[in-house]
């Protein structure tokens, strides 16, 4: 089968490889319809996310048809369609049955690698590296699910394959962020990255009754989609003093809450983003965290900061006094993808959002390579790009 | 019987120099073998030879004692039965080739490089029922090991914590090498993964594998990077690892 392939750093390819097969009894084969290219898929792309190996097969939002079962997946039957979320959860640990998924103790085969660097592994995740397991990931025409009775998430309506793709990572994981942030009626929410995360984070923050969205990122295009969903945008390019500008718009409080849609490979132009960058480049600091300073920053007293965006390693100089200061509450981590693929499919089914929305781009499995230089660079307007393997 | 004196494990430097030589010395094969060079050959020699040296003055603990412990999210009485059944075990711990039990007495074998084994018979010197089990090897075994594991209630319905101790003492020099091998440079590392694989085995009724998934063409720091992290995917057209079965409810 087709396969996209990491081969180094800004090298990703589309191979031949064999057609993956049951490993264990609760496994399951897909055949995949339609996958797309995540943000976080860049940061592999880019390098920065060390124990990928040449030949790892890429890719984490997929769904398609159940082909084959394992002995002990009872619930599926050949030919279901199924939405497979990113995280690969046991559903027995102590953590699945707290309805902490991501945080699963039984699906990383490789548990000794997280171990060594966060001292406890989370659950493994498709295509993300072996420090996640190292499972192939689904930019494939097939891929092997595990624990396939308890993640896969069927599809009986008609809806299209592009309006329920999102439920395996972008929409519950904005829907999530929003959700950490405990929102009340008549609350502001102001959300740093307007990527597809960010978009579904802005939307969702409605969903769940917030009265102003504040969306903050620099590409027009980005602010555009943003503002369709009814947010307030800010271009911070434009606005030397953000946090200032925030906190007159919501009446000298700031935001109720702040969600980082952005994690470690924030941009800016700003004293401290330059610093961050220095200190990466000469790797003195792993990681980026200018909008995680500004959130915290911006966030009213006793206020929420709620971060999705991905972080890997240490940060240096955290306003964490600000944080002590005003009595913040810092939400973040992997999303419990199973605990909202249901209840978000029925608000699709509801026609209370079609998750289509955020997509710009698509493309065959074939071309892959180049739409993530496109995705990466911001070319031609791109927000999501969404590949078809069955070419 | 006279035992030989104990020798324990090497210094703090002496550990580091091995290490590093021999880190060191794999790094440069690696990147030797890669280039596909004649310069990259000579570095390989140079790796290998750091590899070669590395082993020969190795300081291979000659005790091995280790201890560790789990929560399960399971009854104790499910894993006490499961672990009282010694033929079990090799079923999530790697190092066994298989334990056979007859007449009160169990029958131990570990797998050993190129197809040699290391066996011992051991019997239990103690039981409590979903609570203890303890055993030790009898006395003219080429190996005196002893372990015991303990099983006791989790706080807040979370299950049984479980733990373990094992400990080997080789008494004779080639008991020791072949145990050595077998279980690795890292025995605290086998035992906290098996552990680990006891851990998804009763909770899920497998444990959590990529070994034989399929990937594209590995090259040689991709196969190198495979065989450090012990995992084998289908390029290499090996046998798939056998498929744990779900234990009867």
């Amino acid at each position: 089968m087709k396969a996209l392939c990491w081969r180094g750093k800004e090298d990703v390819r589309v191979e031949n490889v064999p057609d993956p097969k049951i490993l264990n009894p609760r496994d399951a084969i897909v055949r995949i319809t339609t996958t797309a290219i995540c943000g976080s898929d860049l940061h592999l792309y880019d390098g920065m996310i060390p124990t990928l190996s040449p030949g790892d097969i890429l890719g984490h939002e997929f769904m398609g048809e159940v082909v084959e079962t394992g002995p002990e997946v009872r619930n599926l039957k050949i030919g279901d369609r199924v939405v497979v979320p990113f995280t690969i959860s046991c559903g027995n640990c102590f953590f699945c049955k707290q309805q902490l998924w991501s945080l699963c103790d039984n699906s990383n085969p490789n548990a000794w690698i997280a171990e060594k660097m966060y001292g406890y592994s989370a659950s493994g995740l498709f295509g993300y590296s072996h420090i996640y397991g190292g499972y192939a990931g689904g930019q494939a025409q097939y891929v092997r699910v595990p624990f396939a009775d308890v993640g896969p998430l069927k599809i009986e309506s008609d809806l299209k394959d592009e309006q329920v793709l999102f439920l395996s990572d972008i929409f519950p994981t904005g829907y999530m962020a929003a959700e950490n942030c405990n929102i009340h009626p008549g609350d502001t929410v102001a959300v740093w990255g307007c990527g597809p995360v960010g978009q579904f984070a802005i939307r969702s923050a409605f969903l769940l009754g917030a009265e102003r969205v504040i969306a903050i990122d620099r590409f027009p295009e980005r602010l555009l989609m943003a503002e369709a969903g009814g947010a307030e945008v800010l271009n911070y390019e434009d606005e030397p003093d953000l946090v200032e500008v925030l906190k007159q718009m919501t009446g000298g409080m700031g935001p109720d809450s702040c969600i980082d849609a952005v994690g470690m490979e924030a941009h800016g132009h700003t004293i401290s983003a330059i610093y961050d960058k220095l200190k990466v480049a000469t790797m003195q600091a792993t990681d980026r965290l200018n909008v995680l300073r500004q959130a915290i920053q911006a966030c009213r007293k006793g206020g929420t900061v709620s971060i999705p965006g991905v972080y890997g390693g240490m940060l240096d100089k955290v306003p964490f006094g600000t944080a002590f200061a005003k009595g913040l509450t810092l939400k973040i981590g992997q999303t419990h993808m199973h605990k909202y693929l249901r209840p978000l499919l029925e608000r699709i089914e509801r026609r209370e959002i079609d998750p289509s929305f955020v997509i710009t781009h698509r493309a065959p499995i074939d071309q892959a390579p180049e739409m993530y230089r496109t995705f990466r660079d911001k070319e031609d307007d791109c927000i999501k790009v969404v590949l078809k393997p069955a070419a | 019987m006279n035992y030989p004196e104990i020798l324990r494990e090497g210094s703090p430097g002496q550990k580091a120099q091995h290490w590093a030589s021999l880190a060191g010395g794999a790094a440069l094969t690696v990147f030797g073998v890669s280039r596909k060079s004649w310069t990259g050959a000579a570095l390989a020699g140079a790796g290998a030879f750091l590899i070669y040296n590395s082993v020969k003055n190795s300081y291979w603990p000659r005790e091995i004692e280790i201890t560790r412990a789990v929560t399960i999210n399971k009854p104790a009485e499910e894993l006490f039965r499961f672990w009282r059944n010694f033929e079990n075990l090799p079923r999530f711990m790697e190092h066994l080739q298989s334990v056979t039990e007859r007449d009160g007495i169990s029958h131990w074998v570990v797998k050993g490089p190129l197809g040699k084994r290391l066996e011992w018979d051991a019997n239990i010197s103690q039981e409590r029922p979903n609570e203890l089990i303890r055993w030790h090897s009898l006395p003219n075994s080429p190996i005196q090991h002893t372990g015991w594991v303990e099983f006791t209630p989790a706080p807040a319905n979370r299950g049984t914590v479980v733990r373990v101790y094992f400990r080997y003492i080789p008494l004779l020099g080639q008991a020791g090498a072949a145990l050595a091998t077998a279980l690795g440079k890292h025995p605290e590392q086998i035992v906290r993964e098996e552990l680990r694989h006891f851990k998804a085995l009763m909770e899920t009724g497998e444990i959590p594998t990529t070994i034989g998934q399929t990937a594209g063409r590995r090259g040689t720091k991709g196969k190198a990077f495979e065989l450090l992290l012990g995992e084998k995917s289908r390029q290499w057209e090996k046998p798939q690892s056998v498929i744990v079965r779900r234990l009867p409810a």
